[in-house]
């Protein structure tokens, strides 16, 4: 579903991930790994098109990443990024109006159902600043879901959220991921999460800018020997 | 929008910001600010009534003849003509200092300021342009 080769990606002269080679099969979820300013939010860009790789390629479905016309995917970002002007059925519309010729009543039916598959029904004139943080991130996942998407990406989608809040995200990923088919590729560090929902993962690190490990999560931390990703998957405070 | 992704989701679902958020605010801007210039002028030229009426014991027929006289209609299109440009001016700094925001709420702080010196300097400059288009044209 998604081909990296050699992919090196940064901000101006400065290099933040080197030569990273994955492959991401299709209908897997996918984590990203990697402790704080470990680039994982900037291969996500890379990875969505927002950001142009200084070398190397990246494909999905066979081609890169596309910078205009109807989105090939879904994506969440790490704060929802609703349009606050807007109620959650109109953030949902939006994409169905721009690149769909349904009609108004369609279009109605279309965001009523996605708002349900994310538990969100009711909620459809609320606007973003009258819901929770975790209520804003199920919205973000019905918008990403309006033109049914065969891959979603998610940034950080259990951040800031309480553990009762987070699990039932992680329960929702789970579900989309077993009800659709849909390939998800998820950007993390919380470990509760990764052991929930991640089939395969790979880990980067911040110094050598590389990948470090990669394979399925509970593999690498019951058999990994390098002390990097170790001390990820058995973080344990710094003795007084 | 720019630290909150609001621009990079809309990136993402395949719209152009600038056509988006840029557009509208430009045409808002540069169509309601004349609206408002001729508001200003109606409750200054009210004000000033005021004024005459109670302070200077003038009646109300001799005060808005005099103003009449002192103010021709080129004024007051020229003054309005001068804020289409100055909406279009305001309209485009803020956007795109609002679009090269980065760093969080500190960011946001950092833009506004700039983007409110930024315009003032802004109209100054467009204003000066207009005053010597003006006196070049015999106005």
């Amino acid at each position: 579903m998604i081909e990296v080769e050699h992919l090196t990606v940064g901000y101006g002269d400065t290099v933040v991930l080197e030569d990273l080679d994955f492959t991401v099969p299709r209908g897997d979820v996918f984590a990203i790994l990697g402790g704080s300013g470990s680039g994982k939010s900037t291969l996500l860009r890379a990875l969505i098109g927002l950001e142009e790789p200084m070398r190397g390629t990246v494909h999905i479905a066979g081609a890169p990443p596309a910078r205009e016309g109807p989105p090939r995917y879904g994506v969440l970002f790490q704060s929802g990024a609703l349009f606050g002007s807007m109620t959650l059925a109109e953030n949902v519309a939006l994409p169905l109006a721009k690149w769909t010729s349904l009609d108004r009543d369609a279009i109605d039916t279309i965001v009523r159902s996605k708002l349900r598959l994310v538990g969100l029904e009711g909620f459809e004139n609320h606007l973003p600043a009258a819901i929770s943080g975790g209520m804003k991130k199920r919205a973000g996942i019905a918008r990403a879901l309006a033109l049914d998407p065969p891959l979603l990406f998610l940034d950080e989608p259990s951040a800031g959220l309480d553990p009762v809040t987070a699990a039932e995200l992680d329960d929702l990923i789970l579900t989309l991921n077993a009800s659709l088919g849909m390939t998800t590729v998820v950007v993390t560090h919380e470990l509760r999460s990764i052991f929930t929902i991640a089939r395969h993962c790979i880990m980067l690190d911040g110094r050598t800018r590389r990948i470090i490990a990669r394979g399925e999560p509970a593999a690498l931390r019951d058999g990994s020997d390098d002390p990097r990703v170790r001390a990820f998957f058995n973080p344990r405070p710094r003795a007084a | 929008m720019r630290v909150s992704e609001e621009i990079d989701a809309l990136r993402t679902l395949g719209l152009d910001p600038y056509g988006f958020l840029v557009f509208p605010r430009v045409i808002a801007l540069a169509l309601v600010l004349p609206l408002l210039t001729i508001l200003a002028d109606v409750v200054s030229i009210a004000g000033g009534l005021l004024v005459a009426m109670l302070g200077l014991d003038l009646t109300a027929n001799a005060y808005l003849l005099q103003t009449q006289k002192a103010v021709g209609l080129w004024d007051v299109f020229s003054g309005c003509l001068k804020t289409v440009f100055f909406g279009l001016s305001v309209a485009l700094i803020a956007c795109q200092r609002g679009l090269a925001a980065r760093g969080g709420a500190e960011g946001v702080g950092r833009a506004t300021t700039s983007a409110v010196v930024t315009s003032l300097f802004a109209i100054v400059v467009v204003d000066a342009i207009f005053t010597v288009l003006f006196n070049a044209f015999g106005r």
